[in-house]
């Protein structure tokens, strides 16, 4: 699978499994024995309920997660990555029902406490976004600029670090 | 009366595909549909287009919504493109600058 992205952090393609990467320009391999595999969780939000303990962060593509979950992943310091590129990939009521999806995430996200991650994860050229385009996609969201900043600097830099058991 | 002055961003965009057969027009018809009754707030103007980049004129008030705006137009005249804000500034001479950095 390709994975497209401009604001590119190493470990998060090679969490998600991913073997190939778009990112500022540049085509780069990445190699397909990593140990850092899977550690990222993607999927449909009901799916993401057994999730391991040491996943480092769980990706929401409908952007629905429920309380328990929420709760388990304040618990273990896991963080939720949102995929913006889902919302540009829709259109029409579709994408407004996502924006007010996400949004609700958000918001609960950030009263629990759980670390909010954005990145585009977009699969093709046409959904990726530039940094700009990430804080400003956040903003619409209603997440404030400067917890936007930190979900795209310092926690996306966190989630694709090396993990220490 | 002290008249407020307006205060305006520009923006430094790249399109996925040549923009050569498209025309002002069509971009701030593509925006107008994204932005919708907002649109007169943002004060648009498509300041030059070259190539594939193309330099925007907007409020301040309404930089991330213009910016938001730009990224989920997907397409426009029924051809696929896609852009990406790569920088912005506060005055002309400084994006010039920074985007031949760039």
């Amino acid at each position: 699978m390709k994975y497209y992205d401009f604001s590119f952090q190493e470990g998060i393609v090679e969490g998600l499994g991913f073997e190939h990467v778009y990112a500022l320009g540049k085509d780069i391999s990445c190699g397909p024995s990593s140990k850092e595999r899977y550690s990222i969780i993607y999927g449909k939000g009901n799916t993401l309920g057994y999730f391991e303990k040491t996943a480092r962060a769980v990706v929401p593509i409908d952007f629905e997660i429920g309380n328990a979950l929420l709760a388990k992943l304040r618990e273990h310091n896991t963080a939720i990555c949102l995929p913006i590129s889902k919302l540009l990939e829709a259109s029409g009521l579709e994408q407004q029902y996502l924006l007010h999806t996400a949004s609700v995430l958000a918001s609960k996200a950030i009263k629990n406490r759980v670390r909010l991650s954005i990145a585009s994860f977009a699969q093709s050229k046409e959904y990726a976004c530039s940094p700009i385009q990430l804080i400003s996609m956040a903003k619409l969201i209603g997440i404030e600029e400067m917890e936007a900043r930190l979900s795209i600097s310092e926690v996306n830099k966190d989630i694709g670090g090396t993990y220490e058991e | 009366m002290a008249l407020t002055k307006n205060k305006h961003r520009y923006l430094l965009v790249r399109s996925s595909v040549g923009i050569d057969a498209l025309n002002a027009y069509d971009i701030k018809k593509a925006l107008f549909e994204k932005l919708g009754m907002r649109f007169h707030l943002a004060a648009l103007k498509i300041i030059s287009m070259q190539g594939n980049y193309l330099i925007i004129r907007c409020s301040l008030k309404s930089f991330d919504d213009v910016v938001a705006a730009l990224t989920m137009i997907k397409n426009i005249n029924g051809s696929r493109i896609a852009f990406y804000t790569i920088k912005s500034s506060g005055t002309i001479k400084s994006l010039q600058k920074k985007g031949i950095s760039a």
